[in-house]
């Protein structure tokens, strides 16, 4: 397969609360679609795609998790091996904004803790609902050290620009640590490299999470 | 009494002596009087002269004589009495009497002056009044009848003259004198009769004066010549009308001898007729139109309504003689090639003989006065020896040589006539039914035949229809050898479909051409333009030519048969597949030979009556006959025929498996598609010819048609059922088939020695996944649109369930690995967009249940207790799966000797306690 061509494959998950619009923006992202009538997902869905960065093809693997409560026992088997989050809330809805925090822990209890993470506050051209502030929403990113972007998956503004900026810097750092660590810390197979933030991180994470 | 009857007959005594004595001592004699009905009874056969001679013999049998009904019941028998006339007359005259009474009350109370006296005074003056006006009438009454009796005197002693063999001349002509006062006024007397009560017996009077001497005269005289009338009246025209009154007038004779007076009325009236006949036939011989002809025919109208005139003109008729002027009916079948009749020969007789009606038509309005009707009588008669015989000798020879052209000869010639009996133009005073009267009498001259010809139509339209499918089936049979079935190419099936069907559509609407062309109409064409002579070929070869009538749209029909029968062709050539089951080529012409069966035998439903029932009976067992053929001998056995190819499918025993899809299978949906493009065409083809023209009611349960229809449809879908349940079994077999050869057992459960990574690139669904889908789809997408959608949604319900059966089992016998989940959940996400598709509601929860027990393979070991949380859920697995059975799939795990510990414990608790 000719897209099988790439240099980076990155792992990165949607997740936020149930009904913030996690799958449009994925399906808005790789094919281009939007469905307003879309059922909340089971389980997780995957869908990949690629993009440029640097002369480099950089494969994103993205997995579309449910937001619902029952799925929290399986989230674990979702963060593992995720290098970026996109943490997604809904503009017009205050309470998913104020979840935003509970997904930050879990993001921290199970994903490694290098994990890239942004903010996307989604349904941006429901302006007239809108019941979070951009610049609380901005104030609150920078406090946690997140990106932050406000996205419309129906108008599609913002949607490949959010994707853009998390995988480019995904890219940045495992690009820089490779210059760092050189090659003797990673385990890639053949001439690609993957996901070295993950491995090296491993043990970090351990330790953050005994701590 | 006896007193007071003796007086008038004394007072008649001077009179006539002898006679009143005799009558007296008579009287006296019967002292027991004869009852007044007897009496009456006696009267009522009294001559009128002898009525009045008994009124003078006293009072009472004046008043008796006198009883107005006795007069009524003389005018009656005469027709002359109108109950209605005399009630309004009498009211009137009672009105005004009641309003000269008031005048005349008024006037007495003025006279007598004021106060009660007066009034009871007026009462009593109202009353006088009123007698005095009754005798006012009474005392008209009496002139009249003086006036009456004078007449009757002068009668009277006539009567005696011929009994005394006196010289009737003399005694005869001093009659007419009498009458003769006003001889013109006599000839209308007894359309002059009023209707009034109390006046009757002054009319009769009237009636009585100027008729009772010709009436008795001709009884008395021994020859024609003799009686007073014919000399008295020299004008034939009067002679018949005095003649007809007379005749009605011997109607009110009851008196003896009523009997003989006319009977040689009438034989003069024979006599009479006759000369009068004579004259007429001369003036028909010499073509006197308006001058003898007319003349005479008047007459004889007046006399007796002039039937004899009209046989005798119907008769005489030069139509009746020379009849074979019109044309041979064996030219119809000369010249014309096997199965064909070439109509225009009977079109010409038609039109021939229409044209010398129609000639005959304004002879008739000239000859006859309009209140007599010879045209239908007239009609009548060429119905029967002119028609009937040319239409019996083409149908018998036509018969005997060919029954097609026996079938079209009967049903063209039948139009034909119809056409004729529009175009003959009525009379000035015809009735306004007189076209349909018409009709009816061509349809006469030809329903004998109607009952052969609709049997023959039947067993004809059978006999070709078995023949067109027992042909293909040789056909067929001849090839199988050679046959290899072909896949149809899947573009666009509904399109050509909906386009065949308009083109269908197109053509059945099209009415079958069993005229060639309108003859009436194009002679209709031929006053507007002498130059085209009527002939039909030379219109058909002008279409240019503005044509009065849409039936004669010969060239055009041809391009859209032709176009139909391309498509028919291009459909075959893309349903080879089929070819060897049944024929959409072979539908269209039964269907075809079934419309023009139908349509000839529509024809004799403007019959009208029995016959026309029969004929759209005969219609209706023409369609049941093409479901029949069309259903069990065509379509039923093509379906037992895929069915049996269905059943014997192997999957294993198939090496080939590189088309998309499962031959015998395709090959059923196909099927099923033709089969529903039959019944659509059976559909419109019925809405078409049976129910827009009439031959059927459609919401009449009871009609074989409906029934036949019913069953035929039945047929399909039964067919279709038992089909689609092999091939639901066929298409798992073949699901098991790829699952079982194409999954490798690294899909689910990777080599652990490679990269962790490695797997996770890999993200779509495996092959099988894949593959399974494109099989199921591509089978489920081929009856879109072709079956029914309750027959649909219940195809794809059972296909979905029995692909989850496949699934789950398949599933048991795997070993999934946490990272080949990944894996197994893009399949199982695949199966749940496919089944999505389909829009069935519960279909998708099974697959959404499958969803979610895939995601058990997800979870690390590390976290046994989350695996036991989600098989514990039920509710996860919309009830689709109980715990049991989650755990059954948990135990796939390829992990699961290493877990197993941790969940059970977590799930049921006991572990804990042992440790």
């Amino acid at each position: 397969m000719a897209n099988d061509e790439y240099d980076f494959l990155f792992k990165v998950v949607l997740i936020g609360d149930s009904g913030v619009g996690k799958s449009n923006l994925l399906s808005r992202f790789t094919r281009n679609e939007f469905n307003l009538d879309s059922k909340s997902t089971i389980g997780v869905e995957f869908a990949t795609r690629s993009i440029q960065v640097d002369a480099k093809t950089i494969k994103a693997q993205i997995w579309d998790t449910a937001g619902q409560e029952r799925y929290r026992a399986i989230t674990s088997a979702y963060y593992r091996g995720a290098v970026g989050a996109l943490l997604v809330y809904d503009i017009s809805k205050h309470q998913t904004y104020e979840n935003v925090t509970r997904w930050l822990k879990e993001l921290r209890d199970h994903a490694d803790s290098n994990i890239v993470i942004m903010l996307v506050g989604n349904k941006s051209d429901l302006r007239h609902l809108r019941a979070v502030p951009t610049e609380e929403a901005k104030q609150f990113a920078s406090e946690n050290n997140l990106s932050f972007i406000e996205t419309s998956a129906l108008d599609a503004s913002n949607v490949e620009l959010a994707f853009q900026n998390i995988l480019t810097e995904i890219y940045r750092i495992v690009s820089s640590k490779a210059l760092d660590q050189g090659e003797a810390s990673q385990a890639p197979i053949g001439t690609r490299q993957t996901l070295q933030i993950s491995q090296s991180s491993d043990t970090e994470a351990k330790k953050s999470g005994c701590c | 009494m006896s007193n007071f009857k003796r007086a008038p007959v004394s007072g008649g005594l001077p009179r006539n002596h002898v006679l009143a004595s005799l009558r007296s001592t008579q009287l006296v004699d019967s002292k027991p009087l004869l009852p007044a009905e007897l009496i009456s009874t006696i009267l009522d056969f009294l001559p009128v002269a002898d009525l009045f001679r008994f009124a003078r013999t006293s009072r009472r049998m004046q008043e008796m004589v006198y009883d107005d009904t006795r007069w009524i019941q003389r005018l009656k028998s005469m027709g002359c009495w109108n109950e209605a006339e005399a009630r309004q007359r009498f009211e009137e005259s009672m009105r005004r009497k009641q309003e000269a009474q008031r005048a005349r009350e008024a006037e007495e109370a003025r006279r007598t002056g004021v106060g009660l006296n007066g009034s009871v005074n007026g009462i009593a003056g109202g009353g006088d009044g009123t007698r005095k006006t009754s005798s006012t009438l009474f005392d008209a009454g009496v002139e009249e009848e003086r006036h009456r009796r004078s007449l009757e005197r002068s009668g009277r002693p006539r009567n005696g003259t011929l009994q005394d063999g006196f010289d009737a001349m003399t005694l005869g002509s001093s009659d007419g004198d009498g009458a003769r006062q006003d001889p013109m006024q006599a000839l209308g007397v007894v359309k002059r009769a009023r209707s009034i009560r109390g006046y009757a017996r002054q009319e009769y009077g009237k009636i009585y004066g100027a008729l009772a001497p010709y009436y008795l005269d001709l009884a008395r005289s021994r020859s024609h010549t003799d009686p007073v009338l014919f000399q008295v009246y020299r004008d034939p025209e009067q002679q018949a009308r005095m003649l007809a009154q007379l005749k009605i007038f011997a109607k009110s004779d009851f008196a003896l001898g009523w009997h003989e007076r006319e009977e040689k009325l009438n034989s003069i009236m024979g006599v009479f007729e006759n000369a009068v006949l004579r004259e007429f036939e001369q003036g028909y011989e010499s073509k006197d139109v308006d001058g003898r002809m007319r003349r005479y025919a008047h007459i004889l109208v007046t006399l007796n309504g002039g039937a004899a005139a009209v046989d005798v003109f119907i008769h005489y008729h030069p139509l009746m003689l020379e009849k074979d002027k019109l044309g041979n009916p064996l030219d119809c079948l000369e010249g014309a090639s096997l199965g064909t009749v070439s109509l225009q020969h009977s079109e010409g007789f038609f039109r021939r003989l229409a044209g010398a009606i129609n000639e005959q038509v304004s002879v008739v309005d000239r000859v006859f006065p309009p209140s007599t009707d010879v045209i239908l009588p007239l009609l009548d008669r060429v119905g029967e020896d002119i028609i009937s015989e040319y239409v019996t000798a083409l149908f018998d020879e036509a018969h005997e040589r060919n029954i097609e052209s026996y079938l079209k000869a009967v049903s063209g010639v039948f139009e034909q006539s119809l056409q004729f009996a529009r175009s003959i133009e009525p009379t000035k005073d015809s009735a306004p039914d007189f076209t349909d009267e018409v009709t009816r009498i061509v349809a006469r001259s030809i329903e004998p035949h109607v009952d052969l010809y609709l049997q023959e139509e039947l067993d004809f339209f059978k006999r070709r229809s078995d023949a067109e499918v027992t042909q293909w089936e040789k056909r067929l049979f001849d090839e199988e050898a050679s046959t290899e079935s072909f896949f149809m190419s899947n573009v666009n099936r509904q399109a050509v479909k909906r386009d065949f069907l308009t083109s269908f559509k197109k053509v059945v609407m099209l009415p079958v051409n069993v005229l060639p062309a309108n003859p009436f109409a194009a002679a209709k064409a031929t006053v507007t333009q002498p130059a085209t002579n009527g002939s039909s070929l030379d219109i058909i070869s002008r279409p240019t030519t503005p044509l009065p009538t849409d039936r004669s749209v010969t060239p055009r029909p041809e391009a859209p048969t032709t176009e139909l029968a391309a498509k028919a062709a291009i459909m075959n050539s893309r349903l080879e597949g089929i070819r060897s089951l049944f024929s959409i080529e072979v539908a269209l012409n039964l269907i075809h030979t079934a419309k023009s069966s139908l349509e000839r035998v529509a024809n004799f439903v403007q019959l009208g009556g029995q016959s026309s029932e029969e004929a759209k009976e005969q219609c209706e067992a023409i369609f049941v006959q093409l479901l029949q053929v069309l259903g069990t001998r065509h379509i039923k056995t093509g379906f037992d025929k895929a069915v049996t190819h269905l059943s014997t499918y192997n999957p294993r025993e198939v090496g080939e498996h590189s088309q998309s899809g499962v031959e015998p299978l395709v090959t059923f949906l196909e099927l099923v598609n033709v089969g529903d493009l039959i019944q659509q065409m059976v559909d419109v083809f019925y809405m078409q010819e049976m129910v827009y023209a009439k031959l059927t009611d459609r919401d009449d349960f009871l009609s074989p048609a409906i029934k036949e229809k019913k069953r035929f449809e039945q047929m399909l879908d039964e067919r279709v059922a038992a089909g689609l349940n092999k091939g639901i079994d066929v298409l798992m077999d073949e699901v098991e088939y790829i699952c079982a050869t194409t999954q490798l057992p690294t899909d689910f459960n990777p080599s652990v020695s490679g990269d962790v990574f490695q797997q996770v690139v890999d993200i779509g669904p495996t092959s099988t996944a894949t593959r399974v889908v494109e099989v199921v789809s591509s089978h489920t997408s081929m009856l879109v649109g072709s079956t029914d959608k309750n027959v649909l949604d219940v195809f794809n319900q059972e296909v979905g369930l029995r692909l989850f059966t496949a699934l789950c089992k398949h599933l048991k016998r795997q070993r999934i690995s946490v990272d080949g989940a990944i894996k197994l959940i893009s399949d199982t996400n695949t199966y749940h967009a496919y089944i999505s598709t389909l829009r069935n509601k519960s279909l998708t929860q099974y697959f959404a249940a499958l969803r979610e027990l895939s995601q058990i393979y997800l979870i690390s070991a590390d976290h046994a207790k989350d695996i036991a949380t989600i098989i514990a859920d039920s509710d996860r697995y919309y009830g689709i799966f109980r715990a049991e059975e989650v755990y059954e799939f948990a135990e796939r795990r390829a992990d699961w000797f290493v877990v197993k510990r941790e969940v059970e414990r977590a799930m049921y608790g006991f572990g804990c306690c042992v440790m």
